[in-house]
Protein backbone atom coordinates (compact mmCIF):
# COMPACT_ATOMS: atom_id res chain seq x y z
CA UNK A 1 0.00 0.00 0.00
CA UNK A 2 1.30 3.29 -0.45
CA UNK A 3 1.08 6.13 1.57
CA UNK A 4 1.35 9.65 0.63
CA UNK A 5 0.22 13.16 -0.30
CA UNK A 6 -4.15 12.95 -1.27
CA UNK A 7 -5.02 16.27 -1.42
CA UNK A 8 -3.80 19.89 0.01
CA UNK A 9 -5.85 22.90 0.86
CA UNK A 10 -5.18 25.89 2.44
CA UNK A 11 -6.25 29.07 4.23
CA UNK A 12 -4.64 32.46 3.78
CA UNK A 13 -5.84 35.46 6.05
CA UNK A 14 -7.04 38.44 3.66
CA UNK A 15 -5.65 41.46 6.26
CA UNK A 16 -2.05 41.76 4.63
CA UNK A 17 0.70 43.85 5.08
CA UNK A 18 1.71 45.74 1.88
CA UNK A 19 5.63 45.18 2.04
CA UNK A 20 6.47 48.04 -0.49
CA UNK A 21 5.16 50.33 1.43
CA UNK A 22 6.70 48.88 4.66
CA UNK A 23 10.10 48.57 2.77
CA UNK A 24 10.15 52.36 2.31
CA UNK A 25 9.48 53.23 6.02
CA UNK A 26 12.61 50.48 6.50
CA UNK A 27 14.69 52.82 3.62
CA UNK A 28 14.46 49.74 0.91
CA UNK A 29 14.03 50.28 -2.35
CA UNK A 30 11.42 48.34 -4.67
CA UNK A 31 14.43 46.28 -6.22
CA UNK A 32 15.17 44.90 -3.07
CA UNK A 33 11.85 44.06 -1.97
CA UNK A 34 10.71 42.15 -5.09
CA UNK A 35 14.08 40.78 -6.17
CA UNK A 36 15.39 40.29 -2.71
CA UNK A 37 12.82 39.87 -0.52
CA UNK A 38 10.13 38.26 -2.88
CA UNK A 39 7.12 38.90 -0.70
CA UNK A 40 4.81 42.02 -2.25
CA UNK A 41 2.17 41.04 0.42
CA UNK A 42 2.38 39.72 3.71
CA UNK A 43 -0.83 37.79 5.11
CA UNK A 44 -1.71 38.92 8.53
CA UNK A 45 -3.79 36.77 11.04
CA UNK A 46 -6.69 39.31 12.48
CA UNK A 47 -5.54 39.93 16.45
CA UNK A 48 -9.03 37.56 17.40
CA UNK A 49 -7.91 34.75 15.23
CA UNK A 50 -5.55 31.98 17.08
CA UNK A 51 -3.04 29.75 15.56
CA UNK A 52 -6.32 26.77 15.99
CA UNK A 53 -8.38 29.19 14.18
CA UNK A 54 -6.33 29.46 10.84
CA UNK A 55 -5.18 25.83 10.95
CA UNK A 56 -9.16 24.81 11.12
CA UNK A 57 -9.97 27.46 8.71
CA UNK A 58 -7.25 25.04 6.38
CA UNK A 59 -9.11 22.10 7.24
CA UNK A 60 -12.25 23.51 6.28
CA UNK A 61 -10.83 24.64 2.75
CA UNK A 62 -9.85 20.74 2.59
CA UNK A 63 -13.50 19.62 3.10
CA UNK A 64 -14.47 22.32 0.81
CA UNK A 65 -12.34 21.25 -2.21
CA UNK A 66 -11.63 17.36 -2.05
CA UNK A 67 -15.26 15.97 -1.53
CA UNK A 68 -13.72 12.33 -1.32
CA UNK A 69 -12.02 13.82 1.99
CA UNK A 70 -14.41 12.99 4.29
CA UNK A 71 -13.40 14.14 7.88
CA UNK A 72 -15.41 11.55 10.15
CA UNK A 73 -12.94 8.60 9.28
CA UNK A 74 -9.99 11.09 10.35
CA UNK A 75 -7.35 8.47 12.37
CA UNK A 76 -4.61 11.04 13.53
CA UNK A 77 -4.18 15.13 13.12
CA UNK A 78 -0.77 16.30 13.13
CA UNK A 79 -0.65 20.05 13.63
CA UNK A 80 3.20 21.73 12.98
CA UNK A 81 3.10 24.46 14.82
CA UNK A 82 6.07 26.80 17.34
CA UNK A 83 3.39 29.37 18.05
CA UNK A 84 0.36 27.26 19.63
CA UNK A 85 -2.85 28.97 20.95
CA UNK A 86 -2.27 30.29 23.93
CA UNK A 87 1.71 29.12 25.26
CA UNK A 88 1.26 25.91 23.83
CA UNK A 89 -0.48 24.19 26.97
CA UNK A 90 -2.85 22.11 25.57
CA UNK A 91 -1.56 21.03 22.47
CA UNK A 92 -3.24 23.00 19.56
CA UNK A 93 -3.97 19.49 17.39
CA UNK A 94 -6.35 19.10 20.47
CA UNK A 95 -8.31 22.46 20.05
CA UNK A 96 -8.24 21.59 16.26
CA UNK A 97 -10.27 18.59 17.14
CA UNK A 98 -12.76 20.18 19.23
CA UNK A 99 -13.24 23.02 16.48
CA UNK A 100 -13.76 21.27 13.89
CA UNK A 101 -15.89 18.13 15.22
CA UNK A 102 -13.21 16.02 14.58
CA UNK A 103 -13.45 12.13 15.63
CA UNK A 104 -12.76 11.77 19.51
CA UNK A 105 -11.36 8.36 18.14
CA UNK A 106 -8.54 10.72 16.77
CA UNK A 107 -4.75 10.63 17.70
CA UNK A 108 -3.92 14.32 17.44
CA UNK A 109 -0.37 16.29 18.76
CA UNK A 110 1.48 18.59 17.50
CA UNK A 111 5.20 18.19 16.32
CA UNK A 112 7.55 21.36 16.94
CA UNK A 113 9.83 22.61 14.24
CA UNK A 114 9.89 25.44 11.87
CA UNK A 115 10.38 25.44 8.53
CA UNK A 116 12.17 22.02 8.04
CA UNK A 117 8.53 21.31 9.96
CA UNK A 118 6.34 20.15 6.61
CA UNK A 119 9.00 17.66 5.74
CA UNK A 120 9.30 16.18 9.15
CA UNK A 121 5.70 16.13 9.48
CA UNK A 122 5.12 14.45 6.10
CA UNK A 123 7.23 11.08 7.40
CA UNK A 124 6.11 11.75 11.08
CA UNK A 125 2.39 11.12 9.60
CA UNK A 126 3.64 7.86 6.88
CA UNK A 127 5.45 6.15 9.75
CA UNK A 128 2.39 6.56 12.45
CA UNK A 129 -0.15 5.20 10.25
CA UNK A 130 2.47 1.87 9.02
CA UNK A 131 3.13 1.52 12.59
CA UNK A 132 -0.70 1.56 13.02
CA UNK A 133 -2.43 0.65 10.63
CA UNK A 134 -4.42 3.02 10.50
CA UNK A 135 -5.45 4.58 7.09
CA UNK A 136 -6.42 8.72 6.94
CA UNK A 137 -3.68 11.24 8.15
CA UNK A 138 -4.03 14.76 8.29
CA UNK A 139 -1.29 17.22 8.36
CA UNK A 140 -1.50 21.03 9.45
CA UNK A 141 1.08 23.25 9.49
CA UNK A 142 0.02 26.67 11.32
CA UNK A 143 2.87 28.96 12.58
CA UNK A 144 1.68 32.66 12.59
CA UNK A 145 4.94 34.36 13.02
CA UNK A 146 2.93 37.68 12.94
CA UNK A 147 2.72 36.91 16.91
CA UNK A 148 6.04 37.01 17.61
CA UNK A 149 7.80 39.98 14.73
CA UNK A 150 8.66 42.91 16.10
CA UNK A 151 6.87 45.33 13.35
CA UNK A 152 10.35 47.67 14.45
CA UNK A 153 12.46 44.54 13.45
CA UNK A 154 13.99 45.34 9.80
CA UNK A 155 15.34 42.32 9.61
CA UNK A 156 12.14 40.10 9.99
CA UNK A 157 9.45 42.50 9.68
CA UNK A 158 9.62 42.26 5.98
CA UNK A 159 9.83 38.34 5.65
CA UNK A 160 7.48 36.61 7.37
CA UNK A 161 3.54 35.70 6.33
CA UNK A 162 0.70 34.25 8.08
CA UNK A 163 -0.83 31.29 6.68
CA UNK A 164 -1.88 27.72 7.34
CA UNK A 165 -2.15 24.67 5.21
CA UNK A 166 -3.97 21.20 5.56
CA UNK A 167 -2.05 18.13 3.67
CA UNK A 168 -4.18 14.60 3.66
CA UNK A 169 -2.11 11.73 3.63
CA UNK A 170 -3.10 8.16 3.30
CA UNK A 171 -2.88 5.30 1.27
CA UNK A 172 -3.69 5.01 -2.82
CA UNK A 173 -2.11 8.38 -3.05
CA UNK A 174 -1.30 9.76 -5.83
CA UNK A 175 2.06 11.36 -4.68
CA UNK A 176 4.33 8.48 -2.88
CA UNK A 177 7.05 9.82 -0.18
CA UNK A 178 10.23 8.52 -1.58
CA UNK A 179 13.54 8.74 -0.16
CA UNK A 180 14.66 11.33 2.27
CA UNK A 181 16.95 12.63 4.70
CA UNK A 182 17.08 15.02 7.56
CA UNK A 183 19.89 17.40 9.47
CA UNK A 184 20.29 19.07 12.92
CA UNK A 185 22.84 21.58 14.32
CA UNK A 186 21.87 22.75 17.08
CA UNK A 187 24.59 25.34 17.02
CA UNK A 188 22.59 27.64 14.94
CA UNK A 189 19.76 27.60 17.79
CA UNK A 190 20.56 31.09 18.43
CA UNK A 191 20.48 32.46 15.09
CA UNK A 192 16.95 32.32 14.94
CA UNK A 193 14.67 32.27 18.21
CA UNK A 194 12.30 33.85 20.05
CA UNK A 195 13.48 35.70 23.05
CA UNK A 196 11.33 37.01 25.36
CA UNK A 197 8.53 36.12 22.87
CA UNK A 198 9.87 38.59 19.88
CA UNK A 199 11.78 36.48 17.37
CA UNK A 200 15.23 37.37 16.71
CA UNK A 201 17.27 36.31 13.37
CA UNK A 202 20.67 37.04 12.85
CA UNK A 203 20.38 36.96 8.66
CA UNK A 204 23.56 36.61 7.69
CA UNK A 205 23.80 33.17 9.68
CA UNK A 206 20.58 31.81 8.38
CA UNK A 207 20.98 33.01 5.01
CA UNK A 208 24.76 31.16 4.82
CA UNK A 209 23.22 28.46 6.42
CA UNK A 210 20.96 28.26 4.06
CA UNK A 211 22.81 29.01 1.41
CA UNK A 212 25.44 26.05 2.27
CA UNK A 213 23.74 23.86 3.69
CA UNK A 214 20.13 23.21 1.39
CA UNK A 215 22.19 22.28 -2.20
CA UNK A 216 24.04 18.99 -0.97
CA UNK A 217 21.37 18.35 0.98
CA UNK A 218 19.58 17.85 -2.44
CA UNK A 219 22.38 16.32 -3.49
CA UNK A 220 22.30 14.19 -1.16
CA UNK A 221 18.98 12.57 -1.77
CA UNK A 222 19.13 12.83 -5.53
CA UNK A 223 22.15 10.55 -5.16
CA UNK A 224 20.41 8.17 -2.54
CA UNK A 225 17.38 7.83 -5.12
CA UNK A 226 19.53 6.97 -7.89
CA UNK A 227 18.61 10.22 -9.81
CA UNK A 228 20.42 13.24 -11.61
CA UNK A 229 19.64 16.74 -11.45
CA UNK A 230 17.35 16.85 -14.71
CA UNK A 231 15.69 13.65 -13.83
CA UNK A 232 13.32 15.76 -11.18
CA UNK A 233 10.51 17.80 -12.47
CA UNK A 234 10.81 20.87 -9.88
CA UNK A 235 12.34 21.71 -6.65
CA UNK A 236 9.86 23.03 -4.12
CA UNK A 237 12.21 24.30 -1.68
CA UNK A 238 10.84 26.68 1.26
CA UNK A 239 10.65 30.05 0.74
CA UNK A 240 12.43 31.72 3.18
CA UNK A 241 13.07 34.53 0.91
CA UNK A 242 13.54 35.07 -2.71
CA UNK A 243 17.71 35.55 -2.43
CA UNK A 244 17.46 31.75 -0.29
CA UNK A 245 15.75 30.29 -3.47
CA UNK A 246 17.96 31.75 -6.08
CA UNK A 247 21.18 31.03 -3.86
CA UNK A 248 20.36 27.39 -3.54
CA UNK A 249 18.91 27.36 -7.30
CA UNK A 250 22.27 28.90 -8.46
CA UNK A 251 24.14 26.04 -7.54
CA UNK A 252 22.43 23.72 -10.03
CA UNK A 253 23.34 25.67 -12.88
CA UNK A 254 21.10 25.58 -15.69
CA UNK A 255 18.63 23.45 -13.45
CA UNK A 256 18.01 26.24 -11.60
CA UNK A 257 14.84 27.11 -13.60
CA UNK A 258 12.90 24.28 -12.06
CA UNK A 259 13.17 25.84 -8.66
CA UNK A 260 9.70 27.29 -7.78
CA UNK A 261 9.77 30.74 -6.80
CA UNK A 262 6.16 32.12 -5.61
CA UNK A 263 5.90 34.14 -2.13
CA UNK A 264 5.00 37.67 -3.76
CA UNK A 265 1.44 37.29 -2.38
CA UNK A 266 2.34 35.04 0.92
CA UNK A 267 6.19 35.51 2.27
CA UNK A 268 8.01 33.55 4.32
CA UNK A 269 4.70 31.02 5.63
CA UNK A 270 7.48 29.19 7.77
CA UNK A 271 6.13 25.13 7.65
CA UNK A 272 3.22 26.12 5.51
CA UNK A 273 5.55 27.44 2.23
CA UNK A 274 5.75 23.86 0.43
CA UNK A 275 2.73 22.73 0.95
CA UNK A 276 1.45 26.02 -0.29
CA UNK A 277 3.71 25.34 -3.30
CA UNK A 278 2.54 22.30 -3.79
CA UNK A 279 -0.86 22.98 -4.02
CA UNK A 280 -0.79 26.17 -6.49
CA UNK A 281 2.13 24.19 -8.44
CA UNK A 282 2.43 20.41 -8.13
CA UNK A 283 -0.87 18.31 -7.74
CA UNK A 284 -2.60 19.10 -10.47
CA UNK A 285 0.56 18.91 -12.81
CA UNK A 286 1.78 16.41 -15.16
CA UNK A 287 5.61 16.31 -13.44
CA UNK A 288 6.28 13.00 -12.10
CA UNK A 289 9.16 13.60 -9.25
CA UNK A 290 9.35 16.87 -7.25
CA UNK A 291 12.13 17.25 -4.21
CA UNK A 292 10.63 19.07 -1.43
CA UNK A 293 13.41 20.66 0.81
CA UNK A 294 12.55 22.72 4.12
CA UNK A 295 15.43 24.53 6.50
CA UNK A 296 15.23 27.03 8.67
CA UNK A 297 15.06 27.32 12.77
CA UNK A 298 17.25 24.66 14.93
CA UNK A 299 19.02 24.89 12.65
CA UNK A 300 17.17 21.91 11.40
CA UNK A 301 16.82 20.40 7.55
CA UNK A 302 14.81 17.77 5.75
CA UNK A 303 14.89 17.02 2.04
CA UNK A 304 12.73 14.56 0.28
CA UNK A 305 11.63 12.99 -2.87
CA UNK A 306 7.92 12.65 -4.25
CA UNK A 307 7.17 10.76 -7.05
CA UNK A 308 3.68 10.10 -9.09
CA UNK A 309 2.59 6.79 -8.29
CA UNK A 310 1.88 5.19 -11.84
CA UNK A 311 -1.62 3.40 -12.33
CA UNK A 312 -1.12 0.34 -13.72
CA UNK B 1 46.34 36.17 -2.07
CA UNK B 2 43.32 37.76 -3.73
CA UNK B 3 43.74 40.10 -6.37
CA UNK B 4 40.46 42.50 -7.79
CA UNK B 5 40.13 39.66 -10.54
CA UNK B 6 39.48 37.15 -7.81
CA UNK B 7 36.89 39.39 -6.12
CA UNK B 8 35.08 40.43 -9.27
CA UNK B 9 34.93 36.73 -10.53
CA UNK B 10 33.24 36.08 -7.16
CA UNK B 11 30.67 38.88 -7.58
CA UNK B 12 30.10 37.01 -10.81
CA UNK B 13 29.74 33.47 -9.07
CA UNK B 14 27.56 35.30 -6.32
CA UNK B 15 25.06 36.17 -8.57
CA UNK B 16 25.63 39.77 -8.48
CA UNK B 17 23.59 41.63 -11.12
CA UNK B 18 24.87 45.35 -11.30
CA UNK B 19 27.50 46.69 -13.59
CA UNK B 20 30.48 44.71 -11.53
CA UNK B 21 33.37 46.38 -14.31
CA UNK B 22 32.20 49.73 -13.17
CA UNK B 23 33.03 49.80 -9.46
CA UNK B 24 36.39 51.18 -8.50
CA UNK B 25 38.29 49.36 -6.29
CA UNK B 26 37.31 51.98 -3.41
CA UNK B 27 34.11 52.51 -4.48
CA UNK B 28 31.26 51.48 -1.50
CA UNK B 29 28.92 48.37 -2.69
CA UNK B 30 26.32 50.05 -1.22
CA UNK B 31 26.83 53.00 -3.67
CA UNK B 32 27.18 50.75 -6.65
CA UNK B 33 23.81 48.98 -6.14
CA UNK B 34 24.70 46.46 -3.58
CA UNK B 35 22.80 45.33 -1.35
CA UNK B 36 23.21 43.51 2.16
CA UNK B 37 22.49 39.96 0.68
CA UNK B 38 24.56 40.65 -2.72
CA UNK B 39 27.62 41.30 0.47
CA UNK B 40 26.31 38.00 1.95
CA UNK B 41 26.40 36.37 -1.13
CA UNK B 42 29.73 37.58 -2.28
CA UNK B 43 31.20 36.55 1.54
CA UNK B 44 30.29 33.22 0.86
CA UNK B 45 31.86 32.69 -2.42
CA UNK B 46 35.26 34.65 -0.82
CA UNK B 47 35.00 31.96 2.02
CA UNK B 48 34.81 29.39 -0.52
CA UNK B 49 37.88 30.36 -2.27
CA UNK B 50 40.24 31.23 0.60
CA UNK B 51 38.95 28.71 3.09
CA UNK B 52 38.81 31.09 5.71
CA UNK B 53 36.04 32.20 7.57
CA UNK B 54 34.47 35.82 8.24
CA UNK B 55 32.99 36.37 11.57
CA UNK B 56 29.75 38.90 11.72
CA UNK B 57 31.71 41.41 13.25
CA UNK B 58 34.04 42.22 10.73
CA UNK B 59 31.36 42.44 8.05
CA UNK B 60 30.41 45.66 8.26
CA UNK B 61 33.67 47.15 7.51
CA UNK B 62 34.33 44.90 4.42
CA UNK B 63 32.49 47.56 1.90
CA UNK B 64 34.63 47.65 -0.75
CA UNK B 65 36.96 45.90 -2.97
CA UNK B 66 40.13 47.76 -1.19
CA UNK B 67 38.45 46.77 2.17
CA UNK B 68 38.30 42.96 0.71
CA UNK B 69 42.01 42.81 -0.51
CA UNK B 70 43.18 44.36 2.97
CA UNK B 71 41.09 41.81 4.88
CA UNK B 72 42.45 38.51 3.39
CA UNK B 73 46.09 39.83 2.80
CA UNK B 74 46.17 40.48 6.31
Amino acid sequence: MTIGIKAIASYIPSTYIDNLEQGTAFSENESFIRGKIGALKLPIKNPDEDTSDLAAAAVQALIEKEPSFNPNSLDVLIVVTQNGDGRGLPHTSAIVQQKMGLPKTLAAFDVSLGCSGYVYGLYVLKGFLQATGLRNGLLVTADPYSKIVERSDRVTSLLFGDAATATWVGHDAPWRLGEVSFGTDGEGAEHLCADGGKLNMNGRQVFNFAALKVAPHIQHVLSKAGLAAEQVDAYCIHQGSAAIVDAVARRFGNMSSRFILDMEQTGNTVSSSIPLLLEAHAIRSDWKRIIVSGFGVGFSWATALLEREEKC
Amino acid sequence: MLNVSDIKAAMKAAGISVDIDAIPVDGKFREYGLDSLDVFNLLIELQDVTGREIPDADVPNLDCIAALLAYFQA
